[in-house]
């Protein structure tokens, strides 16, 4: 009986051990295999030949989305939405065209992996000089 | 012995999970797309009142499924006929077709319209000949 105890409790460990290493092992498996997927699809799209677009929406009104300014680092880390906002790529649209309170400001091609990270960053609505802006991609 | 087994769950896992995320990206891809139709019209046009938009190499550029099926790859004219368009019965053809994403096609309405209020289509014009265009969602 006191040997039977002694044993369960020197199991105890070894059991929780156990369970704290599949749970590891799982949550390492899941994150290896969605960034494998990732890659996989990103190298899958660029191999495709298909163009990605990055596109800026401006709005009339900020209605009730957060709003966050874009700086002066973020175009220099974005040359594409530098272009596109204030650059030669900004080439805007009637503002009566389609909704109303929008209106595309331009476009310019990008590749695969900078519009990925333009839709991971600014996913948004974003302020420049007192105008509104959506950062849209868009991949064929 | 258990850092074998370790290292098998981990890879059996993420083969899980790595063949269930690209199914379903090529399950979303290849749900079918909306297609854009370009139709030239010809006539006694435009009447004076009317929206134009002239379409410049930036728009060209920009809009690379526009490109494609008024002077690109997709260009495709059929026959003329008298037929409806959203400026009245009017002769017209089919002058191209694109495949687009729905952003896109958000897009290019945004640019190049309808009106969606007051349901005003502009007149496209692209040297000297008239355009408009109908996106068809799957």
């Amino acid at each position: 009986m006191e040997e039977d105890k002694k044993l369960e409790s020197r199991n105890r460990p070894k059991t929780a051990a156990i369970i704290i290493a599949c749970g590891l092992a799982g949550i390492v498996a899941v994150a290896l295999g969605l960034m494998l997927a990732d890659a996989l699809i990103l190298y899958a799209m660029e191999g495709s030949g298909g163009q990605p677009m990055l596109y800026v929406m401006e709005r009339a009104e900020p209605g009730e989305s957060t709003v966050v300014p874009l700086t002066e680092q973020d175009f220099e880390r974005h040359p594409a939405l530098d272009a596109v906002i204030r650059g030669e790529e900004r080439n805007p649209s009637a503002w009566e065209w389609g909704y109303r309170d929008q209106r595309v400001v331009g476009g310019t091609k990008v590749s695969y992996r900078e519009s990925k990270a333009l839709h991971e960053t600014y996913d948004s609505l974003m302020e420049y000089e007192g105008a509104y802006y959506v950062v849209l991609t868009t991949w064929p | 012995m258990g850092a074998l087994a370790f290292i098998g769950v981990v890879l059996l896992v993420a083969t899980v999970v790595l063949t269930y995320t690209a199914f379903f990206a090529w399950l979303e891809a290849s749900g079918g797309s909306p297609i854009l139709d370009v139709w030239e019209i010809r006539g006694e046009l435009p009447p004076e009142n009317a929206s134009i938009i002239h379409l410049t190499e930036k728009d060209f550029e920009q809009h690379p499924a526009l490109d494609s099926a008024i002077r690109g790859d997709n260009l495709d004219p059929g026959a003329w006929y008298l037929g409806d368009t959203p400026y009245g019965v009017l002769d017209k053809r089919t002058i191209g077709s694109a495949p687009v994403t729905y952003l896109e096609r958000e897009v290019l309405i945004e640019s190049f319209g309808p009106d969606v209020e007051a349901r005003n289509q502009p007149y496209i014009e692209y040297d000297g000949a008239y355009y408009y265009f109908l996106t068809l969602i799957p």
